[in-house]
């Protein structure tokens, strides 16, 4: 306990920053990568083949695969192309933030989109055709209709994806990320302890916590027309 | 022939007309040729046992399904359909769907209320989204409605909340909202407790009396008899029974309706 205690009153400002990066990398990615679900579920669940079969490919790439290996890929693999790094895909992929952010990203983005394409399925028939016998355009029942009800009812597995990737954030720290875990590691090799790894595991805990609430804060607020 | 009546007295052109509609699911034909009209101030009960192709008229008329083959003329406007390699019919003009679609407006049996959006979310949507009215005017308008159906004090309750009485009266409300020139009706009372009945048709007693054109799918015969002002029967895709309610109930020609009033009274 000691050994906790004088370890966080040396090394506080070194784990601080670490645990902003991870944070940054969580909300950035959840954010982005609810935005891109959100048109993958949407060509995903299109009847015509040619618009939902790109998606769908994307989908089982990014959930197919460990995000480890997209991440080395993205970090590593792309590095070795000429002409990736002569071109402006290199801002992404040159740096190591940047880069886990990004499969980070396009990783929760396949996740999501399957959570919402089973809102979307779970969405009543009636409530389209209504929207459809008042003469509203397919785009207009997908937009106005399909997405907010389908949201609405694939929030709590969303919910789940985005404390889940708290804990992905910590790949990063493999391309040389000093994320919480990054800085955690980092401290134990210098002193020879597992003490700064504890004590990242505390944290994470910690903001699991508070993303659990939060989660089912939001999921409410979605889903306040169920509530009697 | 030639018309006796002179063209300048001519009554008003139908505000719907169908003629000679088929439409089969498959290899079973529900709709076997159905010829109807409907002119301004009319309120249609159609009345058929259960399988009969009334409800998939209704939907016909709106397009939320497609005709194999017929006319349909709504105020006046011809629905251009063309033939499919399969030899149904698709409609030429995607826009002109849409068009025919916002003169009409569609009350269902499950209500079909939009679940994440309020009452009053429910009813301004297509007046602002659809139709393209401001916001405030679309408010205004809803609440007219919601007014009408003794539903403005509920406006920011959701659907989810309400029961089904409430939730189908909100539909009509939604319906009126549209400003439509035919009001469809699907069994607006099927899905609904025997307690919460009266309040709906009460509703849709006052909108035929108000003048509006409706065409009631239903199995009130109440209605039928004391607010339609012509009864249809529909019996294996057919129309067997015609005429105002008085001379269809009394006279009871058929003796398939004769067998259909039986079993539900």
């Amino acid at each position: 306990m000691d050994q906790l205690v004088s370890l966080l009153s040396q090394s506080w400002p070194a784990l601080l920053d670490g645990l902003w990066i991870s944070l940054q990398l969580l909300l950035l990615s959840c954010v982005l990568g609810f935005a891109l679900a959100v048109p993958l579920a949407v060509a995903r669940s299109s009847p015509r083949r040619w618009i939902a079969l790109p998606s769908r490919l994307f989908m089982s790439a990014f959930r197919g695969t460990p995000l480890l290996v997209q991440i080395f890929i993205l970090y590593y693999g792309l590095a070795q192309f000429e002409w990736v790094r002569d071109s402006a895909l290199w801002l992404l992929v040159g740096d190591a933030f940047p880069c886990a952010l990004l499969a980070l990203t396009l990783n929760l983005a396949a996740y999501m989109a399957e959570d919402i394409r089973g809102g979307i399925l779970g969405v009543p028939a009636g409530e389209k055709e209504a929207a459809t016998a008042f003469g509203m355009s397919r785009l207009m029942v997908t937009w106005y209709i399909v997405v907010p009800r389908a949201i609405g009812i694939s929030a709590p597995t969303l919910g789940n994806e985005i404390v889940l990737q708290l804990k992905s954030t910590a790949l990063a720290s493999t391309i040389t990320v000093l994320d919480l875990t990054g800085v955690a590691r980092r401290l134990s090799i210098e002193s020879y302890t597992t003490d700064a790894l504890l004590l990242a595991g505390l944290l994470y805990i910690v903001i699991a916590a508070v993303l659990s609430l939060l989660t089912r804060y939001g999921e409410a607020c979605l889903n306040r027309h169920q509530l009697r | 022939m030639t018309s006796l009546v002179h063209p300048a007295f001519s009554p008003p052109p139908p505000v719907l007309a169908i003629e000679d509609l088929h439409k089969s699911f498959g290899s079973v034909e529900i709709l076997k040729g159905i010829s109807l009209t409907a002119h301004k101030h009319d309120v249609i009960s159609i009345l058929g046992s259960s399988g009969s192709g009334k409800s998939t008229l209704l939907r016909c008329i709106n397009l939320l399904e497609t005709p194999d083959s017929g006319r349909l003329t709504i105020n006046g406007e011809h629905l251009e359909m063309k033939a499919t390699r399969d030899g149904g019919l698709t409609l030429a003009d995607p826009r002109q769907i849409t068009r025919i679609r916002r003169k009409l407006a569609m009350v269902f049996q499950q209500f079909n209320l939009w679940a994440h959006m309020t009452v009053l979310q429910n009813v301004m949507f297509v007046p602002q989204k659809v139709l393209g009215l401001g916001r405030q005017e679309a408010e205004a308008k809803a609440l007219a409605m919601l007014e009408k159906v003794s539903m403005a004090g509920k406006r920011h309750a959701y659907p989810g909340q309400l029961s089904g009485g409430q939730q189908q009266r909100v539909a009509i409300a939604r319906a009126l909202a549209t400003d439509p020139e035919v009001l469809l009706f699907d069994e607006p009372t099927s899905a609904l407790d025997p307690e919460l009945v009266g309040e709906v048709l009460k509703v849709m007693r006052a909108l035929a009396e108000d003048g509006r054109t409706m065409l009631v799918v239903t199995h009130e015969m109440g209605f039928a008899r004391e607010v339609a002002s012509r009864v249809v029967f529909v019996h294996q895709g057919k129309i067997e029974e015609d005429g105002c309610p008085d001379e269809v109930f009394t006279r009871q020609q058929s003796p398939r309706f004769q067998k259909f009033l039986s079993s539900i009274l």
